[in-house]
């Protein structure tokens, strides 16, 4: 991996959060591995950025915090991370920070705050009042779409480029009209979706939330059918995107798509090191401990040989698709998740593939 | 036949000319290798012209620019 790394995830209080939603592996997570919440220490952050800086492909580093809640970790720790990462970076990288954040906790402070370290947000909001707050609400049971949208809104008057993403599931899967209709009222310009999926539940064939291929599939054609019959440029949904742009030779940009889970590493409160964030319940899979050893023996380690192996072993099993350079094998963490290895199929391989061969006869002339 | 250098010269494309030919056969390459020919709508020429810059501005996918606009 040396001279490789594009992308940080860290997770600052791990799968501490403030909700509780239908679907949600971490919550799932938090009660297979009873990981305790805390706070990522300073120290681990410094060793961080310390230790990561000869292994960069070039001089830019894009850091997702994520959660659990990454808001919970407070303004001040962000305002210490921050500073931390430019010691120890020294001016010498441009660093794009982000967060993925509920966005219940933001406030007018919060938002000043991420205007003035020019922090990327991303806010999760699952659609219209209704289709959210029956599956994303506080730990209580409570609503918590008035409180997202607000702080949607306190970025957007501060000019903040922010993203949404939409986790697509039971609750709203038949609903894409009406999440349509409120995308254009509510003038939102980026966003993506994220097809909900149940590991555990999955493989024991009982999925409450998660979605089967043709359900993916339907919602992806009918959703781009809506959004390219509209015709404006100015809304960016990221899955669209990414499939014009790599049906007409351009560069996809979604991790999985282009193969990308080489180039990142995440980081738990512990220190502990994975290959993406959505590895972190799954202990056996950790590379190793930033704080118990230097990163370049971490990514020496047998661990670290037989993640990338795998990875790679099964994304070179895709080589022969048409839609290889478009697809990228699919999410390597899914399949690891599911089948407990990386050689089986993408679980999302069909409905990928009907979106290529929809989205292919819309933009060429047949 | 002799043709005068000062004449070669001005017959000559200039770099940028050279380059923007070099860009577009690029692009017509990888579209015919997928396809046929593009429609006419806004979505597809916004994607069209920001493939064009990328591959102008930015051949290689260490920065991922666009990365957070959408999460």
């Amino acid at each position: 991996m040396e001279g490789l790394l594009v992308k940080l995830l860290i997770t600052p209080v791990d799968f501490d959060c403030n909700m509780n939603c239908g679907y949600c592996y971490n919550g799932s997570a938090r009660r297979l591995c009873e990981a305790p919440n805390q706070i990522i220490s300073e120290d681990t952050i410094y060793r961080i950025f310390d230790q990561i800086v000869p292994f960069l492909k070039s001089n830019q580093l894009v850091i997702i915090w994520h959660g659990g809640e990454p808001l919970l970790a407070g303004q001040d720790f962000y305002k210490e991370a921050l500073k931390i990462q430019k010691q120890a970076v020294n001016g010498r990288y441009q660093i794009t920070n982000c967060i993925q954040t509920n966005g219940t906790l933001v406030d007018e402070s919060w938002a000043d705050l991420f205007a003035e370290l020019k922090i990327g947000p991303s806010v999760s909001v699952d659609g219209p009042a209704h289709l959210h707050d029956s599956i994303r609400t506080f730990i209580n049971g409570g609503s918590t779409y008035d409180l997202v949208m607000r702080g949607y809104r306190l970025f957007q008057v501060r000019d903040i480029n922010t993203g949404m993403l939409m986790v697509i599931s039971q609750n709203n899967v038949r609903h894409p009209e009406e999440i349509w209709n409120w995308v254009v009222e509510q003038q939102i310009p980026h966003f993506d979706f994220l097809p909900c999926i149940e590991p555990k539940l999955w493989r024991q064939g009982k999925q409450k939330y998660g979605l089967s291929s043709e359900e993916v599939a339907n919602f992806f054609v009918r959703f781009f059918d809506l959004w390219f019959d509209y015709g404006d440029p100015g809304i960016k949904i990221r899955t669209f995107r990414d499939a014009i742009k790599g049906l007409i030779g351009g560069r996809v940009n979604i991790c999985s798509w282009k193969a990308g889970c080489l180039q990142h590493i995440s980081f738990d409160a512990s220190g502990n090191v994975f290959p993406c964030a959505r590895y972190h319940c799954y202990p056996e899979t950790a590379l190793g401990n930033i704080q118990e050893q230097g990163f370049s023996g971490i990514l020496e380690s047998k661990t670290t040989k037989w993640v990338h192996e795998g990875i790679a072993e099964g994304q070179a099993k895709c080589i022969k698709c048409k839609w290889n350079a478009i697809c990228g094998s699919g999410c390597p963490f899914l399949k690891y998740a599911l089948h407990g290895n990386w050689s089986e199929q993408y679980v999302h391989c069909q409905p990928r593939q009907v979106l290529f061969n929809h989205v292919q006869k819309r933009i060429f002339k047949q | 036949m002799f043709v005068p250098l000062k004449k070669q010269n001005s017959e000559r494309k200039s770099r940028r000319e050279e380059v923007k030919e070099m860009e577009n056969a690029i692009t017509t390459i990888r579209q015919d290798e997928v396809i046929g020919t593009l429609i006419d709508h806004p979505i597809v020429e916004f994607y069209e012209q920001e493939v064009s810059q990328e591959i102008k501005m930015c051949s290689c996918d260490d920065c991922d620019p666009c990365d957070y606009e959408a999460r």
